[in-house]
């Protein structure tokens, strides 16, 4: 059973979210980047677009897959993680840390309540 | 391609195949625009342009057209080009790794063309995608879920390869399959009801879109298929290799 973090949030489709100050930092689960195998390019937003919860805000391709990252919440991107260009590789050895993709300027914090807890993503793993 | 991404945005475990009027060459979704100036599409076109009449007013070449799904450049018009979408997981992908997703559709093909390619099976071995990154030919490039058959001298024949697209909890999957000498136009058909037929997972459709669908197509082909900005858009971050 892959890592699950408690301090943060889940979409079901293996997104985090962990908020700070009304800013919540956004990534993929190990599960999801042990699914994925082995990543060749990933496409995320400029700084500054706005995203709506449960809707793309980027893709990244694995083994002539692409799959559509969803974000958990809505808002306005502050901040994209440049350190994954050339590091793709950091989002399976550190999903929850340094695999981190983008932060946004939560504009509803009812949607980040919204999300599953950690238990709830387990119990869904484990279904 | 419209076509097959409104099957990805509609509801149905459904199957289509992509007729081509005149050919035309689809690029991986990450794959560079530049990559057209490879000398892949110019053999093709030279190698097929003594077959090629123009169609009313057409151009007798489309302009190449980037799939939503991952991969390397595929040249379509003698191939049996096929859209794929169901909800995943469900009975027809129960499990929504790439993978398991690919792995799956391919053991639905094989029964489906082996008729067609005698003694087509998948390729197997390591996943080696971020080495071959820079192959631009899909049948160039060795994934362990191509559709392979084996030749007599033991030379390793590519007849088929897939790439897939996932959104939400649905996937869409397309296939290229090599025609051969057997497997003309007029077999298509067979060669869809035996991917459903394989699938076993109840009911498969094979028809083409719904007036939902449709509506959809429409609306994908003005906003993204027939535009530059997707056709020629930028290439993202991407992982570096040693070579």
């Amino acid at each position: 059973m892959a890592e699950v973090p408690a301090d943060r949030r889940y979409l079901s489709s293996h997104e985090w979210a962990l908020e700070n100050n009304g800013v919540v930092t956004v990534g993929i689960t190990g599960h999801a980047a042990e699914e994925l195998g082995e990543l060749v390019f990933i496409d995320l937003p400029k700084v500054g677009t706005q995203v709506q919860a449960g809707e793309s805000f980027g893709e990244i391709e694995s083994v002539k897959a692409v799959s559509e990252l969803n974000s958990p919440v809505s808002g306005k991107i502050v901040e994209i993680n440049s350190e994954l260009e050339g590091s793709l590789d950091t989002i399976g050895t550190s999903p929850f840390e340094g695999g981190w993709m983008i932060r946004i300027e939560a504009s509803n914090s009812a949607e980040f309540e919204g999300l599953l807890d950690a238990k709830s993503y387990t119990e869904q793993l484990e279904s | 391609m419209a076509r097959d991404e409104a099957l990805l945005d509609g509801f149905r475990a459904v199957l289509r195949r992509t007729a081509w009027r005149i050919p035309a060459a689809t690029i991986g979704r990450f794959q560079a625009w530049s990559i057209l100036e490879h000398p892949y599409l110019a053999d093709i076109k030279s190698q097929h342009s003594g077959d090629q009449e123009p169609v009313g007013s057409l151009d007798p070449w489309l302009a190449p057209i980037r799939r939503i799904t991952g991969g390397g450049a595929i040249f379509h018009g003698t191939d049996l080009t096929l859209g794929w979408a169901a909800t995943c997981p469900s009975p027809f992908f129960p499990d929504r790794s790439p993978t398991a997703i690919a792995g799956r559709a391919a053991s639905a093909i094989l029964p489906a063309i082996s008729e067609f390619h005698p003694g087509a099976r998948t390729r197997d071995g390591e996943f080696t995608e971020l080495a071959q990154r820079g192959v631009v030919d899909c049948f160039a490039r060795h994934t362990p879920f191509d559709l392979v058959v084996e030749h007599e001298d033991g030379a390793i024949e590519k007849v088929g390869g897939l790439a897939m697209h996932r959104r939400g909890d649905r996937v869409l999957v397309q296939a290229s399959i090599r025609r051969g000498e057997h497997l003309t136009e007029d077999r298509d058909r067979q060669v869809l009801e035996g991917i459903a037929a394989a699938m076993g997972a109840g009911a498969l459709e094979i028809e083409d879109l719904d007036p939902y669908e449709e509506d959809r197509s429409i609306d994908l082909a003005h906003a993204r298929y027939a535009r530059h900005g997707w056709n020629r858009r930028r290439i993202p971050i991407r992982q570096p290799t040693d070579s």
